[in-house]
């Protein structure tokens, strides 16, 4: 063997200068243990048994292999994320190794705080790496104070709205009562004057009068229920919960309601109350005789269907889309317009799809942003 | 203690240095602030022996730290704040390079690196960590800041190896 052969560097000059001369004069034990260095640096592998040299020999070339494999898997762990691996020993390779890990730490550390929301940290001295970081935070603060400012400006706009929308409310609130007084006094006066018109002519003419003056107390009527429509933001709601409300229950006396087993909130308008109601008040006034109503759900992932059903009579085929006409029907007239206008607040739609004279089915579609399981 | 004492310290103490320096300014070499130190450590530790030398130089870290965050830190509004100015204060004044590791709210438990540290860095290699005075300026902070006891132990510093002092600050347990 050749001592300080050129290939084994300083590292190993200085491995050998450390070692008693002897060991490199009597037999091979110091070139064995080179290669085995040299081995373990390139190809890793188990630290053998039988290593060479003499016992105190033997132990320092096993702490120098322990030491190749600690860096190793120290280096690794990091790599792989993990930040928590510790080394035994110090000095000249440790100490970088450390100071990586540690800058690893740091700025993982930096990450999470960002991550919680606090954008007022700054890498210092980390190179290109600190530019970069501390601008993505810069902008992350600009943007998230843009978006701030903006919500804010949509939130005064809100408050503005719902003013108006207010007087609104009152002016048509007024305007509806002044409007009824009047009609009142036509629809009496026409009442009266039936009794003592004669002419049958006159008094069709009279009944006609009548008729127009009962359509513009509905039309009135129908403008009440119209004005709460999107007053209040819509909010997650339960049906469940809903059919406890005291007008749903009271309604529900002689029926068999069967509420869905799984439980979803809906994302929608605050009169989805009124749309219960006026599923149910449609199914005893027109379903003859139901005693049966079941609600269910049909969950599409990236919709959700839920199916109102009773044991009525059901809803014909050429009818089925004219229900939801405004002024269709009697006394309703408003009922399933009204529905389908308080679904829509939230973009959900309904439709009749029953069979007729097998009850009705009316399907709402909640699309995905507007339902979530209860707890989620 | 006597009634009056000749050196309790104020931050007054510190002096008007703008105007007694108006040339100089207020900087002067690390080399300087080190030969005080270390001068003053031999002393000491001749006098009183290594361990107690330690211990005033960890008094004194302390001291210094509750100073230092009533006229430099004091009203930050929360932990990350409190973080933030910390940094910044240690860099501006050109202590070091304070960066967190791992900072636990619950258990106020923090492990802190202090790189270019005023103290060690680039010091020859030694056995063990030399950075005491930080022990206790890092504890002395900590204690005023969350108003909890500390125990500060510099487990890395440039002076076994470690390119940068890492220290482990816990709350001591009653
Ligand atoms: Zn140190």
């Amino acid at each position: 063997m050749t001592v300080g052969a050129p290939e084994i560097g300083p590292a190993g000059l200085r491995l050998m200068s450390a070692v008693p001369d002897r060991v490199f004069m009597t037999d091979n034990s110091g070139h064995d243990a080179l290669t085995l260095i040299e081995e373990v640096i390139e190809k890793g592998g188990d630290i053998p048994e039988d290593l060479p040299g003499s016992p105190e020999d033997q132990e320092k070339l096993k702490r120098i292999l322990g030491k190749i494999h600690e860096m190793h898997s120290f280096v690794s762990r990091m790599s792989e994320g993990d930040l928590d691996a510790k080394l035994s020993f110090r000095g000249y390779i440790a100490g970088p190794l450390k100071a990586l890990q540690s800058s690893l730490r740091h700025l993982t550390w930096q990450a999470k705080m960002i991550a919680e929301g606090d954008l007022s940290q700054r890498v210092d001295f980390m190179g290109d790496f600190s530019l970069s970081f501390n601008r993505m935070v810069a902008n992350l603060a600009d943007n998230r104070d843009q978006l701030i400012s903006r919500k804010e400006e949509l939130e005064r706009s809100y408050v503005a709205l719902s003013q108006a929308n207010n007087k609104l409310n009152i002016l048509s609130s007024i305007t509806r009562h002044d409007i009824l007084n009047h009609v009142m006094v036509i629809v009496n006066y026409c009442f009266l004057l039936k009794e003592v018109i004669t002419d049958p002519k006159l008094k069709k003419q009279l009944e006609a009068i009548e008729f127009s003056g009962k359509e513009i107390q509905h039309l009135i009527e129908f403008t009440r229920s119209y004005q709460d429509l999107g007053v209040l933001e819509p909010m997650w709601q339960r049906i469940p919960v809903i059919f406890t409300n005291p007008t749903i229950s009271g309604l529900v006396k002689d029926i068999t309601v069967q509420l869905p087993d799984q439980c979803y909130e809906i994302f929608a308008d605050q009169m989805l109350v009124k749309v219960m109601y006026n599923l149910v008040e449609n199914s005893i006034r027109h379903g003859g005789g139901v005693n049966e109503i079941r609600i269910s759900y049909v969950d599409e992932q990236s919709l959700l269907r839920i199916i109102y059903e009773d044991n009525g009579s059901g809803i014909s085929a050429d009818e089925k889309e004219k229900v939801f006409k405004r002024g269709y029907g009697k006394n309703t007239g408003l009922g399933l317009f009204l529905i389908r206008e308080i679904l829509s607040i939230t973009d959900i739609t309904i439709k009749e799809t029953g069979t007729p004279g097998k009850g009705v089915r009316f399907e709402m579609t909640v699309p995905e942003k507007y339902f979530r399981r209860c707890g989620s | 203690m006597g009634q009056s004492r000749k050196y309790e310290f104020k931050w007054e103490l510190l002096g008007d240095i703008e105007k007694g320096r108006p040339n100089l300014g207020n900087t002067t070499r690390l080399e300087v602030y080190r030969l005080m130190q270390y001068t003053l450590r031999d002393v000491l530790e001749q006098r009183y022996g290594d361990e107690e030398a330690d211990k005033i130089f960890r008094e004194a870290g302390k001291l210094s730290g509750r100073e230092f965050f009533h006229h430099l830190l004091s009203g930050c509004t929360g932990m990350h704040d409190f973080i933030r100015k910390f940094q910044e204060s240690l860099r501006e004044l050109g202590i070091g390079i304070l960066r967190v590791e791992e900072a636990d709210e619950i258990s106020g438990s923090f492990i802190l690196t202090v790189a270019e540290d005023l103290d060690c860095s680039g010091l020859p290699e030694l056995n063990y960590p030399v950075c005491t005075f930080d022990e206790g300026f890092i504890r002395g902070i900590l204690e005023e800041m969350t108003g909890n006891e500390y125990e500060v132990r510099e487990v890395d510093c440039w002076c076994t190896g470690d390119r940068t002092c890492r220290f482990e600050a816990n709350v001591r347990s009653s």
